[in-house]
């Protein structure tokens, strides 16, 4: 087997607070294999954003993360300040959340994208024009400041600059959260193609299940701070076995599922505050099959069957551990 | 956990009724165009129903639902609320004020963020002077609401509670006022998807049991299977397909609401039609049907195999009844129309 393009091991990050310190992401590990999309699902609060910004040391610096992040084989946090500006955006970008506030008013798309490039020490030949042209937003575009665009194109603008120095893996941190399901539409099948010429790997965030059986290869879902269920991407949207991801799944309407109609479903209570983590699992205080012990023993991750990538954090699944 | 179901029944009586509303921006600047935000709309909204107004950013669903407030005046057309003409004086003004509510996508942007809990859902009841004991209905308002034991609530200041949680008092603070009209602009885009259904299945409790009409503003056609008894798609200004739920997404006939509803992954099933390019600007309506330039069936051929092309180019297609009780804007869909004119 070929060395994954990243490899997580034991994530953890915290953030100094006044009220002391906040546990964000507490013990993850992941693999993204070369060519890979990886689904990463999970609410606010779940720490799903922080480990996108720690992947590549973009955290403040009061931040305290150990364990280990394997880039192509090499552990980012060991790295010098300078090593890691190398690797980002030459050989691992994000492309961020919410496009208007990313991108600089005062400054034309094309300015921007050159930025990119120059910054990193990359000169690609075709530069700004063919990346536009990828991005489907057309060379002339380039001109244009960030308030000529609409949404979507602004989102393209931001792929085309996660391009600028054809990177090996690309963080998506909620692409496309914001837009219109239609434009949603145009930029994952834009996204899909990009990855499959290109060979790239991708990291995708989301808070939306439904977005993931579009795009995602493998699926892992987060929350409070810790993957508690993680699959081949059809394998595990098809049937989900840990708890919270049956019900975050149950409160996506399925149209057409007569179960769903006139009854929506959801969770009682509401995502856990990472500074006030319930004891034993995070989730049993809103798990409907919570048992006694689930208060008191803290689960890891552990497989589901020999045959399946599936591994689930829960009680209810034995299984081996691994 | 499952959300209760509906106990009341939909009624006959029309609440809200709104014959070709208009609303026109005027142009920014010399040279510049007029906006027609919202170009004609026909809409009725009956006592504890819940009406699923659904388009795309920019279509003017925001637009429309102001209007029907009173909060954005109308260039023209008329709304009819509860039999009466919309209000005009004083009194009438505040009357209806009491009686329309509207809540926000934002829950955090629409709470004062220093008043408590209590002082915010009482605040209606003091601006209408209604309450004959304050306390007593705010209690029983947010208990409603889903937030019990109130005595926990009602000394916390927003940001002490969650989105969920803070959506809630918003809802409570509109329901103190027994509104007979509850405008819901998004009401859970901004909350997180687990605690997305318990709202929804708040509203639809509330809209059955006080007979209360609510018109849901969203993007989101799965919202509208969870709760909408009838679904209205709007596209540039437009109603383009309007009729109850079930029928609606099950055999959508507006090439618009086809094609929303392919990329719609929860829906599956169904070739996804990515639509190309996006929604015209407001200022630029295109000539005869305005969903043309991006329409599958003229890119695909098939308007030129049915001869409308001519058609889809120049004439205007209005809304037209269908055999299951669905308005229809669309020459294509025009072969199985049965009956005549919408409202003519």
């Amino acid at each position: 087997m070929t060395t994954p393009v990243l490899q997580v091991n034991e994530l953890q990050v915290s953030y100094h607070a006044h009220s002391g310190v906040v546990p964000a992401v507490r013990g993850v590990d992941l693999e993204i294999a070369h060519g890979e999309t990886l689904g990463l699902a999970g609410e606010s609060g779940c720490g799903k954003s922080t480990l996108a910004l720690a992947l590549l040391r973009l955290l403040p610096p009061t931040t305290k993360v150990t364990g280990s992040i394997l880039f192509a084989g090499k552990d980012i946090l060991t790295m010098r300040p300078g090593e890691v500006r190398a690797i980002r955006w030459a050989q691992a970008s994000i492309i961020f959340q919410g496009a208007q506030h990313v991108l600089n008013p005062v400054r034309t798309i094309g300015r921007q994208i050159d930025e990119a490039s120059e910054t990193h020490g990359m000169n690609r030949s075709g530069g700004v024009a063919e990346l536009l042209e990828i991005v489907g937003l057309g060379a002339r575009r380039a001109k244009d400041y960030p308030h000529e665009l609409s949404g979507g194109q602004k989102q393209r603008a931001l792929i085309a600059m996660a391009l600028a120095c054809d990177p090996m893996l690309i963080i998506a941190d909620e692409p496309t959260t914001a837009l219109d399901v239609m434009i949603q539409a145009q930029i994952l099948q834009m996204l899909e193609e990009i990855k499959r010429e290109r060979g790239l790997s991708m990291l995708f965030i989301t808070h939306d299940l439904s977005v993931l059986s579009q795009i995602a290869d493998r699926v892992a879902i987060m929350y409070a701070g810790r993957v508690i269920e993680v699959g081949a991407g059809r394998d595990l949207l098809r049937e989900f076995k840990h708890p919270y991801s049956i019900a975050l799944a149950a409160s996506f309407p399925v149209i057409g599922d007569t179960a769903s109609r006139r009854n929506p479903r959801g969770l009682v209570g509401d995502p856990p505050s990472p500074n006030d983590l319930p004891s034993g699992c995070a989730f049993h205080p809103r798990c409907s099959v919570a048992i006694e012990k689930c208060r008191s023993t803290d689960v890891v991750l552990k497989s589901v069957s020999k045959s399946m990538d599936r591994r689930v954090a829960c009680l209810h699944f034995g299984g081996q551990s691994d | 956990m499952r959300a209760c179901i509906s106990v009341g029944k939909v009624t006959d009586e029309p609440l809200l009724v709104c014959d070709d509303v208009r609303v026109v921006y005027p142009p920014r600047n010399r040279g510049a165009k007029a906006a027609h935000a919202v170009d004609g709309i026909d809409l009725d909204v009956r006592k504890g129903e819940i009406v699923a107004l659904v388009g795309e950013s920019g279509c003017g669903k925001t637009t429309l639902a102001r209007a029907i407030l009173g909060l954005q005046a109308m260039s023209s057309g008329s709304i009819v609320f509860d039999a009466k003409p919309f209000p005009t004086g004083t009194a009438d003004k505040k009357l209806f004020r009491r009686q329309a509510q509207i809540i926000f996508q934002d829950p955090t942007a629409s709470l004062n963020p220093r008043h408590t809990v209590y002082e915010i859902v009482a605040e209606g009841l003091r601006i209408h002077g209604l309450a004959v004991d304050e306390h007593d209905v705010v209690v029983r308002a947010l208990e409603r609401c889903g937030l019990h034991p109130a005595d926990q609530y009602l000394m916390k200041f927003p940001h002490e509670l969650s989105g969920g949680q803070r959506q809630r008092v918003v809802i409570a603070g509109a329901m103190v006022l027994e509104p007979k009209l509850l405008v819901a602009d998004e009401p859970v885009s901004s909350l997180d998807a687990s605690v997305r259904g318990e709202i929804l299945a708040l509203l639809q409790t509330l809209a059955r049991e006080q007979a209360m009409a609510v018109l849901v503003v969203t993007h989101d056609l799965g919202l509208a299977w969870n709760i909408a008894d009838r679904i209205a798609v709007m596209y540039l200004g437009r109603i383009v397909e309007m009729g109850a739920t079930e029928e609606l997404l099950a055999r959508p006939k507006h090439p618009y609401t086809r094609a929303l509803l392919s990329v719609v992954r929860e829906h599956r099933g169904m070739a996804k039609q990515i639509l190309v390019g996006e929604m015209p600007d407001p200022t630029a309506i295109p000539s005869g049907c305005r969903f043309r330039q991006r329409c599958p069936l003229v890119q695909s051929g098939e308007a030129e195999n049915l001869g409308i092309v001519p058609r889809c180019t120049s004439e205007d297609p209005v809304l037209l009844n269908h055999k299951d009780g669905v308005l229809v804007a669309c020459h294509a869909a025009e072969s199985s129309i049965t009956s005549a004119k919408f409202g003519g």
